[in-house]
């Protein structure tokens, strides 16, 4: 087995948990099922990752097969990465249904005439998403396999979900996408997450909180002999977050980022005040699933009434990063 | 400023009321029922609060109170600082054994020794018993609520010639050790 395949396909069984790679092989498909029968026998990792290495070697495993691999674990596992949300805008022909097809030819043609080193992959997976990976080279070096770029495409929505796209390659592959797609501008918008199925939701408005006035419902006991002090209270509560957030389980965002550029104000210590220049800085809330904590702040009391609008816009706008400028008599914070 | 009373109301026959205060509401329902769900010879009302002092509305249809219990959450110090400033609105005859500290999963990994240290502090300056606990277990539920019952069932007056000043005296959390346990002194 050359020695670039081999160092790329263990890399990628590295990262495939042991408890998660009896799945991904099988629908891999490159190991015939007498071979995956034979790896029943060891149970612990390494040996079992030795074991399947060897395996591909018989098979004669090559480059495109591990590229396979690698994104059949980049699907199954898109939580492992950090995706930006980039929204299309002015659909070129308003008839135009998307085939996969056309989309993909396209795409591939088109990306590698603006740079030829490139490895394109596109796959499309069952709940309609198409996976596009880009491994990308330049003139002195072959596609570099170990940090592609990948893209999340659902054809009938115009919105697209990018991981690990540096800063030379954007122009390239924003272009290529928006030729296929046939749109006419592509923007990013200020949200990025982990967990993609919640990206999506927020962005097409799956969960808006519906305000709607209901009478507060006082949680009952389970049990007669147990009665609660502070019931009330706590369903007001219940109410307040409820309205904030929605009721439900709400999507999964793991940071959310102010940037300040507001003149410092302290009327106790009144250090900075004569400064006439923005006083920067950068607020970071990061939890593993902010909005939940945020909503059950509200709920058990710990922040003293509704929370600030900012934090509850979060959801309502659908972003993540916002910029907080000097309130002018006209008009609100933003963009 | 509103005090909880401890004499004020009558008793009820073969009725004793706990109450259950905890400032983050994790564990208090799972332990009001293993409460229920005990073995026990006489009826018990749970009440729980995350605060006090407890609203007034409730003050003509709540029992006498016989055991205070606050759950004391000792991964946050927002949660001992508020302990602390709810012990100002009990009443003075609860402090002499109707009162009592309980901290939960003390072993865990997470638990910071020097916050665990406040905790104790705080026990052994009331004289007040600190249970360690692990709700997380049914086992650790029932055992936790067994305990409890043997505070409530003395501090109502179920068993005869014990009162809850003596089983304070035999219960009460006693002052941590001064120097830290972590320094080994070689002694000749």
């Amino acid at each position: 087995m050359e020695y670039t395949v081999a160092k790329f396909l263990q890399k990628t069984l590295n990262k495939i948990p042991v408890s998660g790679l009896r799945r991904i092989l099988e629908e891999w498909d490159f190991l015939s099922p007498a071979q995956l029968r034979s790896l029943d026998s060891a149970k612990y990792g390494p040996a079992l990752r030795l074991k399947v290495l060897a395996l591909c070697e018989e098979n004669h495993v090559q480059t495109k097969h591990v590229i396979e691999l690698d994104m059949i674990y980049n699907h199954a596992y898109s939580t492992k990465r950090n995706w930006s949300v980039f929204q299309f805008y002015e659909q070129q022909e308003l008839t135009y249904t998307m085939k996969v097809t056309e989309f993909v030819e396209q795409f591939t043609a088109n990306l590698k005439q603006l740079t030829s080193h490139v490895s394109v992959v596109i796959k499309q997976f069952e709940d309609d998403a198409l996976l596009i990976r880009v491994a990308w080279g330049d003139n002195f070096k072959r596609p570099n396999h170990f940090f592609p770029t990948y893209a999340v495409y659902h054809p009938h929505s115009p919105y697209v979900f990018i991981s690990h796209l540096g800063i030379k390659q954007r122009p390239l592959l924003l272009q290529a996408l928006l030729i296929a797609a046939k749109y006419t501008d592509i923007k990013e918008i200020q949200l990025k997450g982990r967990c993609l199925k919640s990206l999506r939701d927020l962005v097409m408005r799956h969960f808006k909180p519906i305000p709607c006035p209901k009478a507060s419902q006082e949680i009952s006991a389970s049990h007669p002999n147990i009665t609660n002090e502070h019931a009330k209270h706590q369903a007001y509560l219940k109410l307040v977050a409820d309205d904030a957030f929605g009721e439900g389980t709400l999507p999964l965002l793991e940071t959310a980022v102010f940037k300040l550029e507001t003149k410092f104000k302290d009327p106790v210590n009144r250090i900075l005040e004569n400064k006439t220049d923005p006083f920067r800085c950068v607020i970071k809330f990061s939890s593993p699933n902010l909005l939940e904590s945020l909503k059950s702040s509200v709920e058990l009391g710990i922040v003293n009434g509704a929370l600030s609008p900012l934090l509850t816009s979060i959801s309502l706008k659908a972003r993540n990063h916002f910029v907080i400028k000097e309130r002018m008599p006209t008009n609100a914070p933003g963009p | 400023m509103s005090v909880l009373n401890m004499f004020h109301k009558h008793p009820e026959l073969n009725t004793a009321s706990i109450l259950l205060v905890e400032t983050e509401r994790q564990h208090q329902d799972k332990l009001a029922e293993a409460i229920l769900a005990a073995q026990r010879s006489f009826n018990v009302n749970v009440h729980l609060a995350d605060s006090l002092p407890l609203p007034t509305r409730n003050e003509a249809n709540r029992p006498r109170i016989d055991l205070v219990v606050f759950i004391v959450n000792h991964f946050s110090s927002r949660s001992l600082e508020l302990t602390k400033s709810y012990l100002q609105h009990l009443d003075v005859m609860y402090f002499l054994g109707r009162l009592c500290f309980l901290v939960n999963d003390a072993r865990s990994a997470k638990s910071d020794p020097d916050k665990l240290h406040a905790v104790r502090e705080m026990a052994a300056k009331y004289s007040s018993p600190l249970l360690f606990t692990e709700l997380q277990t049914e086992q650790g539920l029932a055992t936790a609520a067994d305990r409890l019952l043997v505070f409530t069932k003395v501090s109502a007056g179920f068993v005869p010639g014990v009162s809850s000043l003596f089983l304070n005296t035999l219960t009460s959390c006693s002052h941590p050790m001064e120097s830290s346990s972590n320094t080994l002194v070689d002694t000749d």
